[in-house]
């Protein structure tokens, strides 16, 4: 895994995908309870409609539900 | 509500697929923060992170009412790399080159084919990439030098680099990062590819 990890980092395209390859590895080192605090969040307003988007699609079974 | 609070990612995932679309406000909710703080580290930008949040979730929601999640590990692992392909995604586009496919989006970026060697040839280029790779490593100045050894070679987790080296996570990440983009400098100079084709 760590080589193949390397790899990945050392065929990038670019500066910014071996930045957000790294610190996807270390996000996944912490604990998810870390960030149960965190202030870094996503809009409520983009929680909403993303639960409103996963109760239809799991309701309905359609592709076709749009995000609002 | 409660409830399902208490129950663990896998029979929240179990629950959704089966019609209980509460479960998936859970998971939501559990997860959101870490999911996006990781977005947003990486693209630094708050209004692109809640996009390729929102994207992720709807691929995630997607993929598991099409049973392409397997329990082989973390859920949250699992979404945080369809949040990091995605960010390929918008990296790539924005550089108008190929883009890694949306519709592959559990394609794992650390298990990819192309290294796993199946023939004694891929053995041969595999290992000879791994001499460069070797080579150029020594190249690094030590404190680089030291964290790729420490990571790569002996598998440490950043965590355990941090005390190893008696410094913080984010100067183990600065000098990975700086230590990465050498290596890629020092490789195109040297004409040496690290492509397994």
């Amino acid at each position: 895994m760590p080589m193949n990890e390397l790899f990945t980092l050392l065929n990038s395209q670019s500066d910014a995908e071996v930045e957000a390859t790294i610190w996807l590895n270390i996000f996944e080192e912490i604990p998810d309870s870390a960030f149960s605090d965190s202030t870094d969040q996503p809009s409520s307003l983009t929680i909403y409609a993303l639960k409103q988007y996963a109760r239809a699609y799991v309701d309905l079974g359609d592709e076709s539900v749009v995000l609002n | 509500m409660r409830d399902l609070r208490q129950l663990a990612d896998e029979s929240l995932v179990k629950g959704y697929i089966s019609g209980n679309s509460r479960c998936i406000d859970v998971l939501i909710d559990r997860h959101k923060n870490k999911i996006f703080t990781y977005i947003l580290v990486s693209v630094k930008n708050r209004e692109l992170a809640e996009d390729i949040f929102q994207d992720t979730i709807v691929k995630v929601i997607h993929s598991l009412k099409a049973g392409r999640y397997s329990e082989n590990g973390k859920f949250s692992s699992w979404v945080m790399r369809i949040g990091h392909n995605l960010i390929i995604d918008h990296y790539r586009k924005e550089k108008h080159l190929s883009t890694v496919s949306n519709d592959n989006f559990d394609f794992d970026l650390f298990n990819h084919p192309r290294y796993s060697a199946k023939s004694v040839e891929d053995r041969l280029v595999y290992d000879q990439i791994l001499r460069d790779v070797a080579d150029l490593v020594t190249l690094l100045p030590e404190s680089q030098k030291k964290v790729v050894e420490l990571r790569h070679y002996k598998g440490l987790s950043f965590k355990d680099i941090a005390e190893e080296l008696g410094v913080s996570i984010n100067t183990a990440l600065g000098r990975m990062r700086y230590a990465i983009i050498n290596l890629r400098k020092i490789a195109a100079e040297k004409n040496i590819s690290l492509s397994i084709n």
